[in-house]
């Protein structure tokens, strides 16, 4: 159920969001994403093949042992998430760097009641993931969360479009991927009855 | 329930992760026009995959690490390297998807930079267009001539794309500078033998 009495507004949001300067978090970027390359998926299927319209499958992971390894080495199952996508990507791609765009909540600001706010408090930040042939997959995963938890404070101040531009990279989409949170209320149903919503990115990954 | 953010109507892949006590289930759904079905479950099952051997032996090394095992691997790099070459291939995927709006369904089409014998060093983007069946191209906005299709149109800012291709009496339409176009032809060749 909503609460009752009005909540946070929106423009607090803004307004915060506004008040940030840009200058040191824009250096962060740059530094993060020095010479990134664009990092685009293989086509899987080729032409005579191609169809209209869009197919499902459903997985069930069982995470029981990974959430005794995640507590063990102390990551989040997010990060455990982005470096198998990041493993995935490497292995279609061929390369030893990948990048890919993640949707990631943006209430972590000192705004009241931010936590209790309804509406997309979300952000579209770039994930770079460097592997070397004797890295351990553990120190890969410890440099994902770490990644994650330094860019924690540069996630507000800067659009993806300044980021990228921002760090000279010269092709507008430098990935085609992004792991995605998700959002669930239990109380409604929404039943779709059309969509259209154009992007500039070929792949999701969307984590609730 | 409301998933907010699932939209996967114009995107190649959606995985959809939902962790619930000690199970995360997946949902993924891909556009067909860039993955089959069985693709998709393939990637989906390498990210499992993944997880697991991630899960099982994180002290592995990265040179070590194999999501599909080295022979599969390496069919796999063949396989996408076959598909798409190596430069410009996300420009013409969408180049054959953005043409497929014009064309009625079940139509194949092949994007791809030829050079025409008789213009040596000015290549130009064609695309080979199939036909499943007889084909009027006037209600489609197209015109077909002398048995020869052109297409122009513009794209997004000052790139101008002329799109040549002939119509045979056959289902199978092919460039003018056919011998021109199979002798430049590299990795998406196979690609092209789909449609004729």
């Amino acid at each position: 159920m909503l609460p009752r009495r009005p909540g946070q507004h929106y423009r607090n949001f803004i307004s915060y969001i506004q008040g940030q300067t840009s200058t040191h978090n824009i250096g962060y970027w740059r530094q993060y994403l020095e010479n990134v390359v664009p990092c685009y998926f293989p086509a899987l299927i080729q032409g005579s093949n191609r169809r209209a319209g869009s197919g499902a499958i459903d997985i069930l992971f069982d995470a029981f042992q990974l959430h005794a390894f995640r507590q063990q080495y102390g990551l989040s199952v997010y990060s455990v998430l982005q470096t198998a996508w990041a493993l995935l990507l490497s292995t279609f791609i061929g390369e030893n760097q990948v990048y890919f765009g993640y949707s990631a909540s943006v209430r972590e600001i000192p705004v009241h009641e931010m936590q209790h706010a309804v509406g997309p408090y979300i952000g579209v930040l770039i994930c770079q993931v460097g592997f070397s042939p004797a890295e351990s997959i553990s120190d890969v995963l410890r440099r994902v969360h770490n990644d994650f938890v330094n860019s924690l404070s540069h996630q507000h101040t800067c659009s993806l479009a300044e980021t990228v531009w921002e760090a000279s990279v010269q092709q507008r989409d430098i990935f085609t991927k992004r792991p995605v949170r998700n959002v669930e209320q239990q109380r409604f149903k929404l039943r779709n009855i059309t969509m259209d919503d154009p992007s500039e990115v070929r792949m999701i990954l969307n984590m609730q | 329930m409301i998933k907010l953010i699932t939209n996967f109507y114009q995107h190649d892949i959606v995985v959809n992760a939902t962790e619930s006590g000690d199970t995360i289930s997946f949902t993924s759904r891909c556009l067909k026009r860039n993955m089959s079905k069985e693709r998709m479950s393939n990637v989906a099952h390498g990210f499992v995959t993944a997880l697991r051997k991630i899960d099982k032996n994180p002290e592995e090394t990265f040179g070590q690490f194999s999501i599909f095992g080295e022979h599969n691997q390496q069919q796999l790099w063949v396989w996408s390297s076959t598909v798409s070459d190596e430069m410009g291939s996300h420009e013409l995927d969408e180049i054959e998807h953005h043409l497929c709006g014009f064309l009625p369904d079940k139509t194949d089409i092949v994007a791809e930079v030829i050079t025409p014998a008789d213009q040596e060093g000015q290549s130009i983007l064609a695309a080979f267009i199939c036909f499943r069946n007889t084909f009027d191209g006037g209600d489609h906005g197209v015109s077909r001539h002398k048995g020869t299709l052109d297409i122009n149109c513009h794209r997004t800012g000052e790139l101008f794309i002329e799109f040549i291709a002939q119509v045979q009496d056959s289902n199978f339409i092919y460039t003018s500078e056919t011998d021109s176009a199979y002798s430049i032809w590299r990795n998406r060749r196979q690609k092209l033998q789909q449609l004729v």
